[in-house]
């Protein structure tokens, strides 16, 4: 039976009449690395602050580990197990490295010194700076050395990267990759790179308008996603194409259609026309989330 | 369990450490100025009742605004965005609010109890119009008196952005002061700095002491079920 750490049913959460979170359904397997996706606004971090139990939902469930989720005054027990790590990467300016670590290590007692000295090496972390003092690439690896030091079962990351130059994101994604293998943490984070997620990720979600539009594994979307191009020998035929064709474009004699599934009887109805011929091409995480909220 | 207490205590002293200092820069300036100034006619309420109202405004700087984390001198725009850090912590609201209001009163108690030795000690005019007992019930008296205030900013602190919730905190706490001398003049708590003072009863003034005590656990009740159910 798959072990669901991060599940969330119909959750809803409104404000001042807009909803910002309008029945979206979750489920983040344990060990993953789940990408979230979702244009500015579309309810991302709202979604993050909900699991969190910083927001109370307006409707629906959020599970964590199975429990469900208490709202503002959820468990201790529950987010001793969680590591998050905050948008604005803001922690207390008037602390030093060295003195937010001793801060936090106290409260969790499975706090790991190797991987504290680890990551303050990682990151080039000066424990004497103080925080007001870092760059925001260095916020981001210390509050990464916070989530993941006390042995953080799920890491919540929302927008990890953002801001940070090439080369910290990378030794970042190269950190995070890694962990579900050697700590078993289950990675649950949101971004905008798609390059990002494509690079890490095993599971994503899109979602739109606080709906999840596209859920599941990468490598299944993938295949299950393609892009068919097919040229007429004239002027293409008007076609009443089988369910699959998500969107279908016209540029002269080509027609290209995005393909949600069913892929194979979409070219077997196209190579069916006389003259046709049809390619299927793969397509990008990219394309996928453009065609499903590229626009409005 | 103490460690983590241990931990959210020099967190909040860190945060009011400087307001604190500033507190005691004010007193020491209001101190020397009057100990500069001194006459043989003067009078210790013209000491005391300035000396009084420095404190209370004073503490209306010391409240934290519970798990929001307040700038150590100014007021700049995007503090608050640790809280979400703060409040991720596995600790529960209560404990949070709980060790701040802690360090706040005891913020309160030392600067309180300085002043007042600094008083007795360099105004002769005290020690005479005074006997040790009396000054020691208004040291007494002020302590208790003081944790209405700071309670009233705790509470308005978790509901407000700085620098308004100080002003509010203050406005709030006095038509409050307001409503209890017209509607309740035995309780009035500022009764016991004027002719309920232990300088002239020579006693505790119990029932404003006791009005002063329950307003704080009221606010300060208030502020916890506010940052309990908070949305961050």
């Amino acid at each position: 039976m798959t072990n669901i750490i991060v599940e969330t049913k119909g959750l809803r959460k409104v404000f001042e009449g807009h909803p910002a979170v309008d029945g979206l359904d979750l489920s983040v397997e344990a060990g993953s690395i789940f990408g979230f996706l979702g244009r500015n606004g579309a309810g991302k971090t709202t979604t993050i602050r909900l699991l969190l139990g910083f927001l109370k939902a307006g409707g629906g469930e959020a599970r964590l580990f199975g429990e469900a989720v208490s709202g503002p005054v959820g468990g201790a027990d529950m987010r001793r197990r969680i590591g998050f790590v905050s948008e604005s990467k803001h922690l207390y300016p008037y602390m030093t490295v060295r003195q937010i670590i001793r801060f936090t290590r106290p409260f969790f007692p499975g706090w790991r010194d190797d991987l504290e000295r680890r990551y303050l090496e990682i990151f080039d972390l000066p424990p004497n700076r103080k925080i007001s003092a870092l760059s925001k690439g260095m916020r981001a690896g210390l509050m990464l050395l916070l989530a993941i030091s006390h042995r953080a079962e799920l890491l919540i990351l929302d927008e990890p990267t953002e801001g940070l130059d090439p080369a910290i994101t990378e030794i970042l994604l190269r950190e995070l990759v890694a962990l579900p293998a050697s700590e078993g943490t289950t990675i649950f984070f949101s971004a905008h790179q798609l390059a990002e997620v494509e690079q890490i990720a095993d599971h994503v979600a899109i979602i739109h308008r606080g709906r999840t539009v596209v859920s599941g594994a990468l490598d299944d979307l993938k295949v299950q996603y393609q892009r068919l191009r097919v040229v007429f020998p004239h002027g293409p035929p008007p076609v009443s194409w089988v369910e699959g064709a998500e969107h279908v474009r016209q540029e002269g004699r080509t027609v290209s259609i995005f393909a949600s599934h069913n892929v194979e009887a979409l070219v077997q109805q196209a190579g069916s026309l006389p003259g046709v011929s049809v390619e299927p091409y793969p397509v990008s995480l990219k394309e996928i989330f453009l065609e499903h909220v590229g626009s409005n | 369990m103490w460690a983590v207490i241990e931990m959210l205590l020099i967190k909040n002293w860190l945060e009011t450490r400087w307001r604190l200092t500033a507190i005691f820069g004010y007193l020491i300036l209001f101190l020397a100025i009057n100990y500069h100034n001194q006459a043989p006619g003067m009078k210790v309420s013209n000491l005391l009742i300035p000396l009084w109202m420095i404190l209370t405004f004073g503490v209306l700087t010391l409240a934290g605004g519970g798990v929001k984390t307040q700038s150590p001198a100014g007021f700049p725009e995007g503090l608050a965005e640790s809280t979400q850090f703060t409040i991720a912590l596995p600790v529960s609201r209560l404990r949070l609010v709980a060790v701040r209001a802690a360090v706040g009163l005891m913020e309160t108690s030392a600067v309180t109890v300085i002043a007042a030795c600094a008083a007795w000690n360099l105004f002769p005019v005290v020690r005479v119009s005074t006997t040790p007992a009396d000054f020691a019930r208004v040291l007494l008296t002020t302590l208790v008196w003081l944790t209405g205030p700071y309670c009233a900013a705790l509470l308005f602190e978790t509901l407000l952005a700085e620098p308004f919730s100080m002003v509010i905190a203050g406005l709030a706490f006095s038509l409050l002061l307001w409503l209890l001398h017209h509607i309740a003049p035995a309780v009035d708590v500022v009764r016991a700095f004027g002719q309920e003072s232990p300088l002239i009863t020579h006693r505790l003034p119990w029932p404003q002491m006791a009005t002063s005590a329950s307003v704080a656990l009221i606010l300060f009740v208030a502020a916890v079920r506010i940052v309990q159910t908070r949305e961050y």
